[in-house]
């Protein structure tokens, strides 16, 4: 085998380097990416993968697969009662059962007590990707909590599921935050830090307080608002010494 | 999440962490090289990853990951390659561009390697293209790449031996060209 030149490698690392992730769009993206798995938001590209697990064939899986399917029918058949047919079943002709309350598709905003505020222009084209239900009749947009985007295969969501996504606030969190990255990386930094600082207001303790201060710092960074840096890092690293975004804050502005 | 001593608990996943900390960069070039538009990388990024922490219970071989994760990303792409087929994609270039500047002359030396290899790249045969991303650029070993394309190992080694040799070329070129 021929090996590269040592001027090829030279040559072909720069191009690793100039082609790399730019380090603010790094942070803001795992910011991103901690918020969407906290809230167990399925891929926008959900891909089948080969299984490439060391010593289980394809064969096996399937097997399994099969296995599980015709056990969990044989159980389900020894163990249905009227709940489970009706949940199967179409709704239309069968009567519904007491356990079973209807899920009301409107959620007042006083009963969650969050909402989000409609994008504007500066991050508007971030948030086409996410295809999102229409607000209930007679509730304005801007009052409507946004979930993230779940996406179901079938194209038919549990109504169940729906449901308790709208009122999750840590969803209205996620969607303040996306936002923010948003218009980071379309080169709106002021609007991010509206955003954030918006984030701030509405969950001071929200679960994303510290993506939103990894965020903030990124973006106060490429401000050049080093002073409003040093302060935030060292108050960052004071009150979450132990956190895992700990090494990832200290190397921000530090070069 | 509140947890019985009133703490909020870390929603910090160490395995996630883990992950993107060690190939966010690797996942970003492949998904650039694998033509996702620059509108959506940053998506696309979150996408391999939240996918590939999903799957990594399935996953044994933890040593060396990034031949799963170029499955993950060619197939991550190909999904925003065609929801975005109708769209410009004006700004697929935007990635040597989108970085913070350093010192002028390296950035114009990058720059221009940069441009070198990506023009390199365009004009090799796609099949042995891939090897050599995935064994040259990417450092990947021969029977990683193999895993990774689901091709056989003499056939990785065969298009890697082509596709160096034609880089070799190109520099040689590139270098008279510069002398002139």
């Amino acid at each position: 085998m021929n090996e590269p030149s040592d001027e090829a490698l030279s040559i072909l690392a720069q191009h690793r380097v100039a082609t790399s992730m730019p380090a603010h769009r790094r942070e803001a993206n795992f910011a991103c990416l901690e918020a969407r798995f906290a809230v167990g938001e399925s891929p926008a590209m959900d891909v089948s993968l080969p299984v490439m697990s060391a010593g289980i064939s394809t064969a096996t899986i399937v097997t399994a697969v099969i296995a599980v399917a015709v056990v969990s029918l044989a159980v389900w058949a020894l163990v249905s009662e009227p709940t489970v047919s009706w949940r199967l079943s179409s709704g239309a002709d069968v009567e519904r059962p007491e356990n079973l309350e209807p899920v009301s598709e409107t959620v007042p905003e006083s009963q969650h007590g969050v909402s989000v505020p409609a994008p504007d222009e500066t991050d508007e084209p971030w948030v086409a990707p996410m295809p999102l239900a229409s607000p209930p009749p007679g509730v304005e947009e801007s009052h409507t909590i946004r979930p993230p985007a779940r996406r179901h295969r079938t194209g038919k969501a549990s109504p169940t599921v729906a449901a308790s996504d709208e009122v999750d606030p840590l969803a209205a969190e996620v969607e303040l935050l996306k936002r923010a990255q948003l218009a980071t990386a379309n080169g709106h930094p002021e609007r991010a830090l509206e955003l954030l600082e918006l984030h701030e207001q509405r969950f001071p303790q929200g679960r994303m307080s510290e993506a939103r201060e990894v965020a903030r710092l990124m973006v106060l960074c490429n401000l050049g608002r080093l002073d409003e840096v040093e302060h935030r890092r060292g108050r960052f690293l004071a009150d979450h010494a132990g956190s895992a975004h700990a090494q990832r804050v200290a190397r921000i502005c530090a070069d | 999440m509140e947890s019985s001593s009133g703490e909020r608990d870390s929603l910090t996943d160490p395995e996630l962490v883990e992950l993107y900390t060690a190939h966010a960069d690797f996942v970003w070039r492949s998904l650039a090289r694998y033509g996702i538009p620059m509108s959506l990388i940053d998506d696309g990024v979150q996408d391999v990853f939240l996918i590939a922490r999903r799957k990594l219970a399935t996953y044994d071989e933890r040593g060396r990951c990034t031949a799963w994760l170029v499955s993950i990303c060619r197939r991550v792409a190909a999904g925003y390659r065609r929801s975005q087929a109708r769209r410009d994609e004006r700004e697929r270039d935007a990635a040597v561009l989108g970085r913070e500047p350093v010192d002028p002359e390296r950035e114009l030396a990058m720059r221009d390697a940069a441009a070198f290899v990506q023009s390199f790249l365009d004009g090799l045969e796609p099949a042995r293209r891939d090897v050599f991303i995935l064994c040259d650029v990417e450092g990947l070993s021969a029977p990683e790449a193999s895993q990774a394309l689901g091709i056989k190992l003499n056939t990785v080694y065969s298009r890697l031996r082509h596709a160096r040799k034609r880089f070799e070329m190109a520099i040689v070129r590139r270098e008279r060209e510069k002398r002139r």
